[in-house]
């Protein structure tokens, strides 16, 4: 799952990149759903819901603790396939990979820049 | 001016800086926003219109596009000198095609994101996408583009 997060003046441009296990992925999008998830379309839609809400609790953090950044988000794009290469040229990231019940999930996360 | 149209002639005025002639070559509109290209530039678009836009290329098609943005450089691979060739007409492309709206609040662009796989699906939004067709030469771009 990618998403750009954007400051109000511009001044600070990044991108959010999640990614993880399939089973692990299943796990949090069924999580979040309550029950199995039948279809693909459904996978993708709870995972995509799910980034919104993570990455929205994320800015309020930070525009709480930096008033007047109002940061803002793109919406989130769900990627699935086999080999891929996911590349922001313009950024420097940083990783961080969390251990669920049922695989790994990691955030990268980077700002032009910085 | 809608988006569509202020990007068709964003392409337009670009594509030709590199050399390259682009003929529209159709449009339609889809349910959502999905693509199963093997190269895609992901662009998000915030505040003054929230929504993404993807290009997409065939490898062989990427890679002489990027030789032309080079100057007619000869590109084996889509390695990081192309990834970033890749981002930056993506970066070109949106900003011209934003600018052009004269949007009364400011459309910001996200950071351009190059994609690359196998059997790659892309699923981006639910809302009803506008798909244009260019060609040039032997090559094609699709322009993805949905709106929230």
């Amino acid at each position: 799952m990618i998403l750009g997060m954007i400051s109000g003046d511009e001044s600070l441009k990044g991108r959010v990149l999640l990614d993880g296990d399939a089973e692990q992925i299943r796990d949090i999008a069924e999580g979040m759903n309550g029950e199995p998830l039948e279809t693909t379309t459904d996978l993708y839609f709870f995972i995509g819901e799910f980034t919104n809400m993570f990455c929205g609790r994320a800015i309020t953090v930070i525009n709480n603790a930096h008033r007047g950044m109002e940061f803002r988000l793109t919406p989130p794009a769900i990627l699935a396939g086999r080999h891929m290469d996911i590349t922001t040229p313009s950024i420097r990231s940083e990783s961080f990979a969390f251990a669920g019940g049922r695989g790994i999930v990691r955030l990268d996360v980077g700002f032009e820049g910085v | 001016m809608e988006l569509r149209n202020t990007f068709e002639a964003a392409v337009n005025e670009t594509l030709p800086m590199f050399g390259l002639t682009p003929v529209f070559a159709g449009e339609m509109e889809q349910p959502g926003l999905t693509s199963a290209n093997p190269v895609n530039v992901l662009i998000g678009l915030t505040q003054g219109l929230r929504g993404n836009v993807l290009l997409g290329f065939s490898r062989p098609s990427a890679v002489r596009v990027v030789s032309s943005m080079m100057g007619g450089m000869p590109v084996e691979s889509l390695d990081a000198m192309a990834k970033s060739a890749l981002g930056e007409l993506g970066n070109l492309l949106s900003a011209s095609a934003v600018l052009k709206l004269n949007n009364p609040v400011p459309i910001q662009i996200s950071p351009p994101t190059v994609v690359l796989g196998e059997r790659l699906f892309l699923m981006i939004s639910r809302v009803p996408s506008r798909v244009l067709q260019f060609r040039f030469d032997q090559d094609q771009m699709t322009v993805r583009l949905s709106v929230e």
